[in-house]
């Protein structure tokens, strides 16, 4: 780019002189160079971030807000690398977002030698009133025109020489989703970076405006901003921007200046007849105009969009809309499920490979606290989770390409109406069908809403939509409790009750803890694009990583947690043993499974062996080697300090019709909803057992109620959500408090609802 | 007073003003709803809500109670109005005709 260079030549003559400090901000070895990119959502950013970072990059989350924050280094000439900020993709800079304060803060005070404006270049009008805000703050710019491909592609030329010379700064075109333009990016940052500019002065909003402005701009005091963004607060200051009237306020002087600054917007806003706010940001919008009026030398034709046009006068059609969108909804989760099963046959296989394989490093039938802990406690724990990666990597393959596309926001077009009268936003619903699946890719495709609230919102009300993993309990439960004919009717309420008290919980939520707030539902529908590969499968691992790590360190404590809870203390002596010992019971050996003609007696031997079980000790009789080591396990676990958490917590319980085996089982169903299945089998001694045992159902029915039975699978339902949607939760909101809230919210309403259900049944007389 | 919701889709129309909190007008300014701007009503959601209009080479959705803090005017009473003060432009006009 010759053309550019000579526009160099000129550019710096005509800047002002700059508040930057010239002397070397790069010099080696003193500091990292510092960038930040700064854009409009939609602009491509992330992709041109991804781009320039490549594999160096770290994602996470600002503390204590959802707002994502991405840090990467980047490799400039002579071996130097800086660092890049990817700052949240925001319209404006305002502070009525925690997305704009973030990227406002970080563009103050986050000490940043170039700031890359990116532009998406087929809608530069809006799109550039982002860079005049940037150029307001005094920041070193260079404009990147992101897209370039799509606006040659409708025709628009744009004179990049001209362009470089009115703005004073370099200016580049970028393809970023394919990696094209990123020499000439880095050249324009190195060029940023040998001649730091200031473009506060070319900001030119009108000439009543900018003598307003100046004349604010000498009231700020002189440690209230950095020096080069003096401009930015007096604008801030005089549209009233209720942030920096309050710092201001907490100045020793403030009140009085504070008073000099009103009197400046009450002439100007009596002058001009409109708000300072909106003379502002239409001054903004003036420059915008003025720029591209002198820049692009051909528009793009009147029919760009047609296609996007096209395409949305079918897939938005007011009554066509909805079905497709269903189809499209159908087919995601489908492939999501069928695909995603043999990969999780295989880890299962894995995992029990490794557990073999681990089992294998002792002698066989020694009993060492080790292997227990590897076996159960940590390979569980953490197979358990990973289990579910090929469903939530093809899940985020699928919502990736939908968010890609650009066809995500037209499904919350589409649904909005339904999800807004329940408190929540277009958008939340897909995440809430995804929890039908999971709850964990449910929490985390809450990424894909624009608003804090909303995101918060949907979280918090993810656990109540049924579960995968829940799927094996009412499996299990409404078998046990129900006659054939209700069993069906039953699992469609559960699901049905789910989805019904997530809506309310929302509705709830909305009125009592975000009261009040404006939550403006201004959504942008960007034209379709054609995602590329690359793109869909980087959101798809960064997601699956960050469930694998962040969720899996928690996980892995709590899994250890809860296997110390079921593991200790040991029984010494067993009870069942002192009474083979004593003759009263004896113990014969494993029927041989093959025997076929033996089945009928080996179950009659069971069910005699599970009503022998409770209530009172067994009788005299035989049983198997398999059945001691399955009673052994029952007095192991009723001993344990789960057990006894259980007994303990009994109490508590009982108003809702559970007694401690209940409670017991309900503690490992915090480590995975579907361990409470497995838990419920060691309690009455059945050993491993699925949800299709017929025994446990048959233990069940004798035991509990029916009343009992719905009172436990809404507890189950509403309650406690499992340990990885707290971790889950904690990492998406940024806070141990809405996680905990979540948590014990859920589980409160969880109490109210089965004790509701239970004493007013009891009541009825069921 | 006509709104945003007084449009059929297909329909256009000027931005007169924007009535509602500073949070949803700041919103919609920098989004290009802006007084004197060209907004046009696209379509509508299944159930005639949200609204999906065009302002300023943005395509955006709004919901019923942004859509309604929009007015309005005919941009055709306004072409007139234009053409009664013949080539006396205001600086308003102009302004709008750039957009």
């Amino acid at each position: 780019m010759s053309a550019d260079a000579e526009a160099l030549e000129i550019a710096p003559e005509e800047a002002r002189p700059s508040a930057v400090e010239p002397a070397a901000p790069h010099a080696e070895g003193l500091r990292r160079i510092r960038i930040a990119l700064a854009g409009n959502p939609n602009c491509g950013k992330t992709s041109l971030f991804n781009a320039l970072t490549g594999a160096h990059q770290h994602v996470g989350n600002y503390p204590g807000v959802t707002v994502e924050r991405r840090d990467g280094s980047v490799s400039l000439e002579g071996e130097r690398s800086a660092a890049l900020i990817d700052l949240p993709g925001t319209y404006s800079l305002t502070s009525l977002s925690p997305e704009e304060k973030i990227a406002q803060d970080e563009l103050l005070t986050g000490g940043h030698d170039v700031v890359v404006v990116v532009a998406d270049s087929t809608n530069l009008h809006r799109n550039l009133v982002l860079l005049a805000q940037v150029m307001q703050m005094g920041a070193n710019v260079v404009l990147c025109l992101n897209m370039a491909d799509e606006a040659r592609a409708a025709g628009q030329v744009i004179d990049l020489v001209q362009m470089e010379r009115l703005l004073g700064c370099p200016v580049v075109e970028t393809i970023g989703h394919r990696r094209k333009g990123m020499k000439e990016l880095k050249a324009a940052i190195e060029r940023a970076l040998a001649s730091p500019t200031n473009l506060g002065n070319r900001l030119v909003l009108g000439e009543r405006l900018d003598a307003a402005l100046a004349l604010v701009r000498d009231l700020v005091p002189a440690d209230f901003v950095k020096p080069e963004a003096k401009a930015w607060a007096a604008a801030k200051l005089l549209m009233n921007d209720a942030d920096y009237v309050a710092r201001l306020q907490m100045l020793g002087t403030g009140t009085s200046t504070l008073d000099r600054i009103t009197a400046i917007r009450t002439r100007l806003e009596a002058e001009s007849g409109h708000d300072a706010a909106l003379l502002i940001t239409e001054g903004y919008f003036g420059f915008v105009d003025g720029l591209l009026r002198e820049v692009i030398t051909q528009s793009s034709r009147a029919d760009a969009r047609l296609l996007t046009k096209k395409i949305d006068a079918v897939v938005a059609h007011r009554v066509l809309g909805l079905p497709i969108f269903a189809a499209a909804m159908y087919a995601i989760f489908w492939l999501t499920f069928t695909l995603g099963d043999p990969p999780m046959g295989w880890i299962e296989s894995g995992f029990e490979a490794l557990t073999g394989w681990v089992r294998g490093l002792w002698p066989e039938g020694s009993e060492s606290m080790l292997l227990s802990l590897l076996t159960e406690g940590i390979i569980g724990g953490v197979g358990g989770v990973i289990v579910f990666l090929p469903n939530i990597l093809l899940l985020f393959l699928g919502l990736a390409f939908m968010e890609d596309t650009g066809y995500l926001a037209r499904s919350a077009f589409l649904v909005d109406r339904l999800m807004h009268r329940f408190g929540l936003h277009g958008k939340s619903f897909i995440p809430m069908m995804t929890g039908f699946g999971c709850t964990i890719p449910g929490i985390m495709a809450t990424r894909t809403l624009e608003n804090e609230r909303d995101r918060l919102v949907t979280m918090f009300v993810l656990p109540l939509i049924s579960c995968g993993a829940r799927l094996p309990i009412w499996m299990l439960l409404v078998p046990a409790f129900f006659p054939a004919t209700w069993r069906a009717p039953m699992l469609f309420a559960i699901y049905a009750s789910g989805l019904a008290l997530a809506l309310l919980v929302a509705f709830l939520l909305r009125k009592a803890a975000f009261k009040g707030e404006d939550a403006p539902f201004v959504m942008e529908l960007p034209p379709y694009r054609l995602p590329t590969l690359r793109g869909v499968l980087t959101k798809m691992c960064e997601r699956a990583w960050l469930y694998l790590k962040k969720a899996g360190t928690i996980i892995l404590s709590v899994s250890i947690l809860l296997w110390a809870l079921t593991a200790f203390p040991k029984v010494e002596d067993y009870a069942i043993d002192a009474r083979v010992a004593a003759g009263e019971v004896t113990v014969v050996a494993n029927p041989k499974e093959a025997d076929v003609a033996e089945a009928d007696d080996v179950n009659d031997a069971k069910a005699k062996a599970v009503a022998a079980a409770e209530p009172a000790e067994p009788k005299a009789g035989t049983i198997t080697e398999a059945e001691l080591e399955a009673l052994r396990g029952q007095e192991d676990l009723e001993a344990s300090f789960a057990g006894r958490i259980g007994q303990t917590l009994e109490p508590l319980f009982r108003p809702l019709g559970y007694d401690w085996k209940i409670v017991t089982a309900m503690l490992g169903a915090f480590a995975a909803k579907e361990v409470f299945v497995a838990q419920m089998g060691i309690i009455y001694s059945m050993g491993e057992v699925d949800e299709a045992s017929e025994d446990l159902r048959a233990a069940l029915h004798r035991d509990y109620t029916p009343l009992v039975g719905i009172s436990l699978i809404l507890f189950l339902l509403i309650g406690t959500p499992c340990m990885a949607t707290i971790a889950v939760t904690k990492r998406e909101s940024g806070r141990w408090s809405w996680a905990l809230g979540q948590f014990f919210g859920l589980t409160a309403l969880a109490y109210a609802m089965a004790l509701i259900v239970f004493q007013v049944g009891r009541l009825l007389g069921f | 007073m006509k709104t945003l919701c007084n449009l059929s889709p297909g329909q256009s129309a000027r931005v007169m003003a924007i009535q509602a909190s500073t949070a949803i007008r700041q919103r919609m300014f920098h989004m290009g709803i802006l007084p004197n701007a060209q907004i046009a009503l696209e379509r509508v959601g299944p159930t005639g809500h949200p609204l999906w209009i065009a302002c300023q080479g943005s395509q955006i959705a709004l919901r019923l109670g942004e859509a309604e803090a929009v007015l309005i005017i005919d941009d055709v009473r306004e072409a007139e109005a234009e053409a009664e003060r013949a080539s006396a432009t205001t600086d308003l006009d102009s302004r709008g005709d750039q957009r």
